[in-house]
């Protein structure tokens, strides 16, 4: 299945006004978890280990997240985040899979949610033709 | 394939919680709250409502997490 980069307006620093287009592989993922499902669009990132997701959309699926793994995670600025590591049904490209999933409250406020190489490279075979699509299969 | 515009989406929503339809495009409802977004789109008929949190600003991204416990 094939999938868009969407494109979108960055400025180069918070003061400047002049914006240039760029695109991002940001694709559509179903989550479920005890008959409840919800759709979230997440950025794919190869230099990510895990899946990594907004604590509030673990809310949405009635997940208490405290009552998974405790894990600590970082990015490329170093700064530590605290996450909850929890198993549940990933739905991408038609096909459905058990993964795992890092909710954490403490993702930055201009950051998203990540598909990493854990619980999702590891079950596609992926093409970016940039910036046309992402062939995911 | 063209790349799907989320131009109105930044400008529009930053640092909210928006749903969208199936399209990946046409937004359905936005909050502050991720629940309240998916409530108000369940109520206009949204039968899978694909949320997205938007970055409160819109800058170069250099992203990737790793776990280090």
């Amino acid at each position: 299945m094939k999938f868009t980069y969407k494109e979108i307006p960055i400025s180069f620093s918070p003061s400047s006004k002049r914006k240039k287009s760029i695109y991002r592989p940001i694709i559509s993922v179903i989550l479920i978890r005890d008959k409840k499902l919800i759709g979230y669009e997440a950025l794919i990132d190869s230099g990510s280990d895990y899946n990594v997701f907004d604590a509030a959309v673990a809310g949405v699926l009635g997940i208490n997240i405290s009552a998974g793994n405790k894990r600590q995670i970082a990015g490329l600025g170093g700064e530590k985040i605290k996450g909850y590591e929890h198993k549940l049904i990933l739905k991408i490209a038609g096909k459905q899979y058990n993964s795992s999933v890092i909710f954490s409250k403490q993702i930055p406020p201009n950051s998203f949610g990540i598909l990493g190489s854990q619980g999702f490279f590891d079950n596609f075979r992926l093409t970016f033709k940039y910036p046309k699509y992402i062939e995911i299969l | 394939m063209k790349p799907t515009d989320w131009t109105h989406v930044f400008k529009n929503y930053p640092g909210m919680w928006v749903v969208f339809k199936e399209d990946q495009k046409t937004v359905v409802s936005a909050s502050k709250s991720a629940k309240k977004a998916v409530d108000e789109a369940k109520k206009l008929g949204v039968k899978i409502p694909f949320l997205f949190k938007v970055p409160v600003e819109s800058l170069p991204y250099v992203g990737g997490f790793s776990s280090i416990e």
